[in-house]
């Protein structure tokens, strides 16, 4: 067995197959004793010796690979599976028939069911590694980055719209979701991933794809009228701060904004010092697109113009300014309070980093108008005049301007605003730090050049992210695959890895899965090759649970089978699509469309207001927090949108043309649809069904009788549990 | 106007729907009274409380207190004068912070014998006066619409929380099956600020999000099968035997039988349902107390007439919006814009109150009056006021509420709440108590973090209850 497993996956080697230390029998129970212990000595605000033995926030290490008697794994993931089944006198369940394999491994990686075509050659193709090619093939198609995007967008709260009243669109929003798209097809390594998301501004300034990352820091929502402007700028860096522990640390510490965590050793401090590493963001409509090689040479002229210049354009905003913010149609200055009117009034240069930010997100409010200028005073009007013409005579010492990229995110400035806990006495400013538990000292602050003016803040958070003792990052993301290769997460809480989480079904496969994921590059293909070609994920699903089974693992959280899955909202969308053939699969991104057209759901507007009734009727996210699990339900309400509204008529309908006019007899028809939608030939009971309702059916004042008949069909199949369930 | 005739209905009995011959409801051609609840068990209920349902009727736009029940002499002499500088200035949407006071025209009374203050707008809703618990002292943090018809929803200015009557919803279930627990109605076609999500699930599964109501036509969108009879139930009975079979082999998947009998209640829910919105079954004297006779107010009054007939049949949560889309909002000319509003719900809340009453309905139906925030003592546009959500005016009754009383004050300009401050977080806290839940042990983990409507910061006022 050792042999053969070495031959096959080469890592092996290295790893001690036949370690000389026996494994308890009932390991498991020893960790969840462990576990029980570390969490007895909580005490809110305080970190004790047991919550340093919180299995979180060890470090990752390579567990040892559990042995077993039998000749059924394929790979090391199976081992641990095995293992705990074996600990359940549980045995797993027989590999899955290829029909039921294909129909599987297409809908995880790429979202669709294969075609009949695609069915049939998998089913002739008997070399020994068809599957295996199979799921490459499938990973080096452009549609697994659309699908597996999908699981991504939901963890970043992605939408398109401002969320509130006006619920403004934005029209950028869509660049991110197809970096995304990118992101996954070219298994970009997930710590370069991070970095740019987290501070591709400071990590990779000239490269467009990295800058686009920091859209993940605009997925806020934002109400383009809210007077209180500090308000919804607290607002917008508590929804940064807790993403992102949620998305990359699968920590909540949304409790911690408030008081110390009353059931983790996260402090209230611990959500200001992560919060302290994005203090310095700002907005950015006008963000360049130049190497550090280039800012610095722009930027070294622009000092230099900025400096020559600098009295001349004070006088020219002192003249300017008021004028220009006064003077608008909608009269939206008039509307803050003297403080902000103050900090909007300021010449940018005299603005403190924390009175720009609130500066510039104020501004955003004041449509100020092209010809203001005609309400300044004449007096102050030639005076402007003299300042600008003198102003010109500098302008051959400005640096050419630099292609620049809208809705992403830089730093204010290289001195990010203080941090503070609202309400607290103490004024100290919070500095930037990593979770108390995990490294008390305040963090070593990244070097950034100086022509980026940046902080290096979120470059410094980027890194401690992904160093390879970061216990979190590894295996939050390593549960994430696995979650959505098998319906729940190994911690089926994947964005709370803290006490109010789940404990991991099997703690020594996460770690094993993040240690490769971490050894192999941060490769996510890396580890969707390892699981779909383990025996776990080849396991049938259609077989009945023993009583033994039924008792101890209902939920089958030891994967005695593979467990049957419930289509998303998407997989339904798109799949009614590909069996009638409207789907448009050619074009990869581009800007969102209605529901009503034909590309895949990803690329349906998502508007947090108004969002697709089919999409959201079966469950999508809203978009305005991070959501990491789809919430499955059976509501009469998605009955009878599926059943009685338009657009599922109309695709059948549309399903029913194409049978008709492919097919010249009744029993033929029935036996391509059927192949079409469940990817499998009707029983004889199916097709007389079928025949008798076909007949039935027809529609004495119907022009079209066949087709109405065939469309209902076709409306039926598409209604049935059959194609809504995956087994 | 049954979609569905009862002759239908059993026809199609071979669906599966066993139980059709036990269910009281199915046999009944008329609800009449509220004997049809079933005896559903209030599956979490922490306390005994007399309110079953809540019939929320939701101003959306923000009424002005200082026009309706907290009269405020002072900005009647201060009239056209500056806010002293004794009062704390508040951040307003528009910022009319320094704009001059703007007097009240009404004349008031105070009524019953309690002597409840409220203005000539509301003389109907007057009658009942004795019945009302007004909360004077409602605080919000949402200074503009959005963010403060979602706070007064889900708890929440921001988005993605369930909403009350979703919290409702999941603590105390459904007591009529076919119909959907909790359910919304407009008043006009505008969209009520932020749209579905303001009765929506947020984080929860959908079975509870708010359900919403045509009051004319289709009650429930997509209620009407696109196919005539005879065929529609071939369809489903295809559906059925192929589902089955499915099923057959997989039989210890819950989720599977549960889609099953989704189709079914679907099924059901075409027939109960425009039963339930019927108001033609009602007598005349009925529509003429709710205003249905009259042009202002038919669609408000029918809305109520609804409700009533909804709390009948069991549904649980019930919300109507009058102005949906933010017409109470009256940034400029209050006068023309509030006495047409008041006209339009007057009447109909003040016969929604005495007909539940008469039906001996208000003891277990909990009504809720009020927007997201109330007006400004400030003006605007001369003649208008701007957003107060720092003391504004709701009031309840029925449902276990002491009536004929006044809670909490605000100052004397009617601008900051002073005594008993009732935080919208109090008022879910406060509400959820009246309904035998407790919003402390109300819970739902979401991500891991317990989660509740008053995000763990409502206390209950039991001045409220009787």
């Amino acid at each position: 067995m050792k042999n053969i497993l070495i031959a096959l996956f080469p890592w092996i080697a290295f790893l001690s197959l036949e370690g000389s230390n026996p494994i308890p029998k009932d390991r498991h129970h020893q960790f969840l004793n462990q576990q029980a212990l570390a969490s007895k000595s909580f005490v809110a605000g305080k970190i004790s010796d047991g919550d340093k033995k919180w299995w979180a926030f060890q470090a990752v290490t390579l567990p040892q690979l559990p042995k077993t008697d039998t000749a059924w794994a394929k790979n090391p993931i199976d081992l641990f599976i095995e293992s705990r089944l074996n600990e359940a006198e549980l045995k797993p369940a027989l590999a899955a028939g290829k029909r039921e394999l294909i129909r599987r491994v297409y809908y995880d990686l790429i979202g669709l069911p294969p075609t009949p075509e695609q069915i049939t050659a998998f089913l002739n193709d008997k070399s020994s590694d068809a599957y295996e090619r199979l799921v490459d093939d499938l990973l080096n198609s452009p549609l697994y980055g659309e699908r597996w995007a999908q699981h991504w967008l939901d963890v970043v709260r992605y939408s398109e719209s401002d969320g509130y009243r006006a619920d403004g669109f934005r029209k950028e929003a869509y660049q991110y979701r197809d970096y995304i798209v990118n992101s996954f097809n070219q298994d970009k390594p997930y710590d370069q991933f991070v970095h740019e998301q987290i501070a591709g501004d400071e990590y990779d300034p000239g490269n467009k794809d990295a800058l686009t990352g920091t859209m993940y820091l605009r997925h806020w929502i934002y109400e383009y009228n809210q007077r209180d402007v500090k308000m919804q700028w607290d607002i917008i860096l508590n929804d940064v701060t807790e993403t992102t522990a949620d998305a990359f640390m699968g920590m909540s510490v949304a409790c911690a904004r408030c008081h110390n965590h009353k059931f983790d050793p996260i402090m209230q401090q611990d959500y200001y010092r992560l919060q302290s590493f994005f203090q310095a963001i700002l907005p950015r409509e006008d963000q360049l697109i130049a190497d550090v090689e280039t800012r610095k040479n722009y930027d070294e002229k622009l000092q230099h113009w900025e400096n020559v210049t600098r009295d001349l354009r004070h006088q020219i905003h002192n003249i300017e300014y008021p004028v220009l913010l006064e003077k608008t149609s909608d009269n939206n200055f008039s509307k803050f309070v003297d403080e902000i009117k103050d900090m909007m009034l300021k010449h940018p240069d005299d603005r403190s980093p924390y009175e720009q930010q609130i500066a510039q997100m104020a501004l955003r409010q004041v449509k100020t108008e092209s010809k203001f200028l005609r309400y300044v005073p004449l007096d102050q009007k030639l005076i402007l005049d003299q300042l600008k013409e003198k102003l010109d005579t500098y302008q051959h010492l400005k640096p050419k301007p630099l292609p620049s990229m809208n809705f992403v995110v830089s730093d204010v400035g290289p001195i990010a605003p203080p941090t503070l806990i609202p309400d607290h006495k103490d004024k100290t400013p919070i500095q930037p730090g990593f979770l108390n538990i995990l490294d008390p000292n305040p963090a070593v602050i990244a070097k950034v050049d100086s022509s980026l003016h940046s902080t290096g803040r979120r470059l410094t958070l980027a890194k401690w992210l992904t160093q390879k003792n970061n216990p979190l990052t590894a295996r939050v993301m390593a549960n994430r695959i696995w979650q959505h290769h098998f319906k729940q997460g190994i911690v089926s809480t994947p964005n709370n890895f803290g006490r109010l989480g789940e404990l991991p079904t099997h703690p020594e496969l996460l770690d094993w899965l993040a240690f490769q994921f971490i050894e192999n590059g941060w490769s996510m293909k890396h580890l969707h090759r390892l699981i779909c070609n383990s025996a776990t994920y080849r396991q049938t699903a259609q077989v009945l649970p023993t009583p033994l089974a039924m008792k101890t693992d209902p939920e089958n959280t030891l994967l005695w089978r593979y467990p049957a899955l419930r289509l998303d909202a998407e997989q339904i969308r798109d799949s009614v699509l590909l069996i009638n053939g409207k789907l448009e699969l050619s074009t990869l991104g581009g800007p969102s469309v209605e529901g009503d057209q034909f590309r895949r759901s990803l690329y349906v507007k998502k508007i947090r207001n108004t969002p697709d009734l089919l999409l959201s009727r079966f469950n999508t996210p809203e978009g305005f927090k991070s959501s990491p699990t789809r919430n499955i339900t059976n509501t009469p309400l998605q009955s009878l949108l599926l059943f009685n509204s338009n657009w599922p008529i109309q695709q059948s309908e549309t399903m029913a043309k194409q049978l008709l006019s492919a097919y010249p007899s009744n029993p033929e028809r029935v036996a391509h649809l059927f192949n079409f939608v469940y990817g499998r030939n009707p029983t004889s009971k199916e097709t007389q069904l079928s025949l008798t309702f076909v007949e039935q059916q027809l529609d004495p004042e119907s022009e079209h009788k066949e087709l109405t008949s065939f469309s209902d069909l076709c409306h039926i199949l598409i209604n049935s549990n059959e194609f809504m369930n995956l087994y | 106007m049954n979609l569905l005739s009862r002759s239908d209905l059993l026809k199609y009995s071979g669906l599966g729907l066993g139980s059709l011959a036990l269910n009281p409801l199915a046999g009944a051609t008329q609800a009449q009274n509220s004997s049809l609840r079933s005896n559903v068990l209030e599956k979490l209920k922490h306390h005994p409380s007399k309110a079953k349902s809540v019939i929320f009727l939701f101003m959306e736009g923000g009424p002005s207190q200082l026009d309706l029940f907290d009269p405020k002499p002072l900005i009647n002499k201060l009239d056209g004068q500056q806010v002293p500088k004794s009062f704390k200035v508040p951040i307003t949407a528009m910022g009319e912070y320094g704009a001059p006071i703007l007097g009240s025209k009404r004349t008031w009374k105070q009524h019953g014998e309690s002597g409840q203050w409220i203005s000539d707008w509301l003389p109907h809703t007057a009658t009942m006066a004795d019945d009302l618990a007004v909360i004077r002292s409602c605080v919000s943090d949402g200074i503009n619409h959005a963010g403060g018809v979602c706070q007064m929803n889900t708890g929440s200015i921001l988005g993605g929380r369930p909403s009350l009557g979703a919290w409702v919803s999941y603590g105390l279930g459904s007591e009529n099956h076919d119909l959907p627990s909790f359910v919304v109605m407009k008043d006009r076609k505008d969209q009520v600020i932020n749209g579905p999500r303001s009765w929506g699930a947020g984080f929860r599964p959908a079975t509870y999000q708010g359900v919403e109501f045509e009051t004319s036509g289709e009650p429930i969108r997509f209620l009407k099968p696109q196919a005539n009879e005879q065929r529609y139930l071939a369809k489903l009975n295809l559906l059925r035997d192929f589902n089955q079979n499915h099923y057959a082999s997989r039989n210890d998947d819950t989720e599977l039988d549960a889609r099953i009998k989704s189709y079914e209640l679907a099924y059901r829910m075409q027939s109960v349902a425009p039963e339930a919105i019927d108001i033609n079954l009602e007598p005349e004297y009925i529509k003429t107390m709710y205003g249905l006779d009259q042009k202002e107010t038919k669609v408000f009054g029918s809305n109520c007439l609804l409700a009533r007939r909804l709390v009948e049949r069991g549904v649980r949560f019930i919300q109507l919006y009058s102005g949906s889309g933010s017409k109470w909002d009256a940034h400029s000319n209050i006068e023309s814009n509030h006495s047409g509003l008041c006209k339009q719900t007057d009447q109909p809340i003040a016969a929604l109150l005495k007909d539940l009453k008469q039906r001996g309905l208000l003891e277990s139906t909990l009504v809720i009056w009020g927007g997201e925030f109330g007006r400004t003592p400030m003006s605007e546009k001369g003649n208008g006021r701007d957003h107060n959500p720092t003391g504004f005016t709701m009031w309840m009754a029925g449902g276990g509420v002491k009536g004929g009383q006044t809670i909490g004050a605000t100052d004397e300009l009617g601008l900051w709440a002073t005594e008993d401050k009732m935080h919208v977080h109090d008022i879910h806290a406060s509400v959820l108590n009246l309904m035998g839940l407790d919003h402390t042990k109300l819970i739902f983990h979401h991500k891991g973090r317990p989660e509740r409507i008053d995000l763990n910061e409502g206390y209950v006022n039991h001045k409220l209850s009787s």
